[in-house]
């Protein structure tokens, strides 16, 4: 085969050229950490990488969802918690007023006590985060329980008059929050699933109590029928603490899980679109070297021809 | 055998061997010059084929010395043909490759700011909605997250239909410089016709043809055929572009509706033939594939623009529905009602999805709520807000008769199989792009001038002529001795 002056030239230039596009290459690897500048580089790894990449993103969807969830049964844990021991403390006055003989006085004075304690449960439910009336269901802009002449209401509905058909519709406002792919979890209880609808319900019943107690003749059977109410009251309280910390408890395995797999895939993904550090310099170390090379070969053989050795 | 034949011998040598030094020169002042081939001096000896008079005295007739036979160009017509076929493909390939390039670009795929992590953010501010569906603040964020996927999916689908257009012109353009090669293509045919009518060749305007020729191949599949007559064709597809003498023009018509866009894009025909231009081929056939191209396997813009419409109007769709069946919040005059719009309902396509006009008002029309809110109670109700949150899960969804899946895996599968494409391009035209290398290599090695080689042939012509000098001397003197006898 011959080989002519401009194959000569092309092939020079051809040679520099895919050198010095090696020699980019490795300098965006060395200086980026990346192995590939455009996706379409390396074809296969970024449609995996496209797969992993959404995966991760649902990941840190579900950690927000997760924080989200957290704060809010965290609140309503602290909510519940304190209900529970005002209903303690309700509960020990309850168990000294079962005594005939205690001053009227004394009655009065234990009554208002428990009047105050009852208050605070009032207060509790309709604890506020961030101007968000937890335990409403879904009006979560105005106090959930309020309190006439008439008795108690929650959300403007009269809870010893509620009907089974309001109970069950307002129970099942629920707030749920996707913690993770194709599960969900509810992240507020109601003020009415905490105290009841009825005449049974906490609130009353703690006032018909106190009415028991203050009367002048002590309704010994009455008291012992409402206490039981009470007892089955304070029950339901319990179950919502045990709920909570079921919950949360929940979401700690799911966002454990989460972190797990969350730190797998980005294991995953560096080890696809990331470049060692040593590798990335010896690349361009040997980019470097293999241009210079060819600059200094190409430079010697374009120049020369017989007519340089002709005298 | 006349006494002075010596001296004849001399002068056609001194005459073919000066000759030949000149044509040395001439290749070696052309050994850079485009489409240059090279020329070599044949050289034939002169027989003495004279019936001698006096048969006895000689038996050997001497020889009378050198002519030149002819300056034959060194050229290989395979080649030629093979570089021309593979030029076409390289050109076709290469047009491609750089056009995925540029649409890759323009989608921004992979990037924070791709459709793809846009539509993300959407649905991940709607989730955020869903646990405090009242919230004015990350309503707000609902809207804004829309307003950018919107704006995001017209910008995008804007840019690639400029694209289009921009090829659409291009198009134009190379082919009315394929006619003007036709034109100068029989201008050379009927010069190197008469030209070479006289028995010489014309080694000169041939390299200018084939220059000419060489550059029509990159822009389309060619086939050419010289006649034994001396006429020259260049066909493609069936039909010739030039016939020796007579230029068949490629007419552009502005006549070609595409589905996915409006308006009409230039189609190419045969003037003369009045049918269409059907190229297997080269640069232009690159740019139509990549300007109408509307399927997976032949993907153009049309294809990237149809995905990107079929995902717009899938969402619009899927978000009316369920904003349409929910309850708005009341604002200021502003009941809470149903049946409002997420998206505007008329505007389907990529290029002008936008959020409806109730939405732009206030975001209180987010439809959140199952049940009218009238009363101003359960204002956070978020049971209609969950369906948002179903279909970002639903991987079934169907727009008409095209099967969509998942949303949002739908435009990572779109944007997936680009890149994919524009790889399989790239690493395509860098192979050809060798072949191409390799056969050029190969028509240099037989065609190209070295200049090593011609140095060589410019020392042995020189000898020759200083050799036949000599010889000049000696006959000189010969005859000068004869002289001096008398």
């Amino acid at each position: 085969m011959r080989i002519t002056n401009g194959m000569m030239a092309r092939r020079s230039m051809k040679d520099i050229e895919d050198a010095y596009k090696k020699l980019s290459n490795a300098s965006y690897s060395f200086s980026t950490g990346k192995k590939y500048e455009n996706a379409y580089d390396d074809p296969v790894s970024a449609n995996t990488l496209s797969r992993l990449k959404s995966d991760r993103k649902d990941i840190t969807k579900y950690y927000s969802n997760i924080d989200n969830a957290t704060s809010a049964i965290s609140d309503m844990e602290t909510a519940v918690k304190d209900i529970n021991s005002c209903m303690q403390k309700i509960m020990e006055l309850f168990s000294n007023a079962n005594n005939a003989t205690l001053s009227a006085s004394a009655k009065e004075s234990l009554c208002q006590e428990v009047q105050q304690y009852k208050e605070q449960i009032i207060t509790d439910l309709n604890y506020s985060s961030s101007g968000i009336y937890i335990f409403g269901g879904f009006n979560t802009r105005s106090k959930p329980i309020t309190f006439n002449a008439g008795g108690y209401q929650y959300n403007g509905t009269d809870i010893l008059s509620m009907t089974n058909e309001q109970n069950n519709m307002a129970l099942s406002e629920k707030v749920m929050v996707n913690i993770s792919k194709g599960m969900s979890m509810d992240i507020r209880i109601s003020a009415l699933e905490l105290i009841g609808a009825g005449e049974d319900n906490m609130l009353s019943n703690i006032d018909a109590i106190t009415n028991v107690i203050r009367a002048e003749e002590f309704d010994s059977v009455a008291f012992t029928e409402l206490n039981t109410v009470f007892d089955k009251n304070y029950d339901k309280i319990l179950m919502s603490i045990t709920k909570a910390g079921a919950a949360a408890n929940r979401i700690d395995s799911v966002k454990s899980q989460l972190s797990s797999r969350s730190s797998t895939l980005n294991d995953r993904i560096s080890d696809i679109e990331d470049i060692d550090t040593e590798k990335a310099i010896l690349n361009y170390k040997l980019a470097e070297q293999a241009y210079e090379a060819t600059l200094s070969a190409s430079a010697s053989t374009i120049q020369l021809s017989l007519l340089d050795f002709l005298r | 055998m006349s006494t002075f034949s010596g001296i004849e011998i001399v002068r056609k040598s001194l005459y073919a061997n000066q000759k030949a030094i000149d044509i040395t020169g001439h290749n070696i002042a052309n050994a850079n010059t485009k489409g240059y081939t090279r020329q070599q001096v044949v050289f034939e000896s002169i027989a003495d084929n004279s019936k001698t008079l006096f048969a006895g005295t000689s038996v050997n007739n001497i020889g009378r010395g050198v002519e030149i036979a002819q300056i034959k160009q060194v050229r290989y017509d395979y080649y030629d043909s093979m570089y021309r076929k593979e030029a076409g493909i390289q050109n076709e390939l290469s047009a491609k490759s750089s056009g995925y390039i540029y649409i890759n670009s323009l989608m921004r795929n992979g990037r924070d700011d791709s459709i793809g992590n846009m539509l993300t953010d959407l649905f991940d501010s709607m989730e955020n909605l869903a646990s405090n569906a009242d919230n004015m603040i990350i309503r707000e964020e609902v809207k804004q997250n829309a307003i950018l996927f919107t704006e995001n999916m017209n910008m995008t689908a804007d840019a690639l239909i400029q694209y289009k257009n921009e090829l659409n012109g291009d198009i134009k353009e190379i082919a009315s410089n394929i006619n003007d090669m036709a034109y100068r293509l029989v201008e050379l045919n009927k010069l190197i016709f008469e030209f070479e009518a006289t028995g010489k060749t014309a080694n000169e305007l041939r390299d200018e043809r084939n220059l000419i020729v060489d550059d029509l191949s990159q822009y389309m599949n060619i086939t050419v055929n010289e006649k034994d007559n001396g006429e020259f064709q260049v066909m493609t597809g069936g039909y010739s572009l030039v016939d020796h003498y007579t230029v068949q023009e490629i007419e552009v018509k502005n006549n070609l509706p595409s589905d996915v866009v409006e308006g009409t894009y230039n189609q190419l025909y045969w003037k003369n033939a009045g049918s269409k231009v059907i190229l297997t081929g080269g640069q232009l056939k690159g740019m139509l594939d990549l300007r109408d191209g509307s399927t997976q396997e032949n993907m153009g813009i049309d294809y990237v623009i149809k995905q990107l419409d079929n995902l717009a109007g899938s969402i619009v769709e899927q978000f009316n529905n369920i904003n349409r069946a929910g309850y708005t919040l009341p604002y200021s005059d502003h009941l809470s009602v149903n049946e409002v719009d997420f998206f505007d309902s008329l505007s389907v396509k990529a290029t002008n999805i936008r959020i409806s006009d109730a939405l732009k008002d206030d975001v209180s029309n987010i439809a959140a709520s199952d049940i009218s809110l009238n009363d101003n109670i359960g204002l956070s109700n978020n049971r209609n807000l969950m369906n948002y949150l179903e279909l970002r899960e639903s991987s079934s969804l169907m727009y008409g008769t095209v099967s969509i899946g998942n949303l949002e895996d739908y435009i990572e599968s779109a944007f997936s199989k680009i890149t994919i494409t524009t790889g399989y391009a790239q690493a395509r035209a860098s192979s050809q792009n060798e072949i191409l290398d390799y056969i050029s290599g190969q028509r240099d090695s037989v065609s190209g001038v070295s200049i090593t080689e011609e140095t060589i042939n410019l020392t042995a012509y020189q000898k020759s002529y200083e050799a036949t000098a000599n010889l000049m001397k000696v006959i000189d003197e010969m005859l000068d001795t004869l002289m001096n006898i008398v």
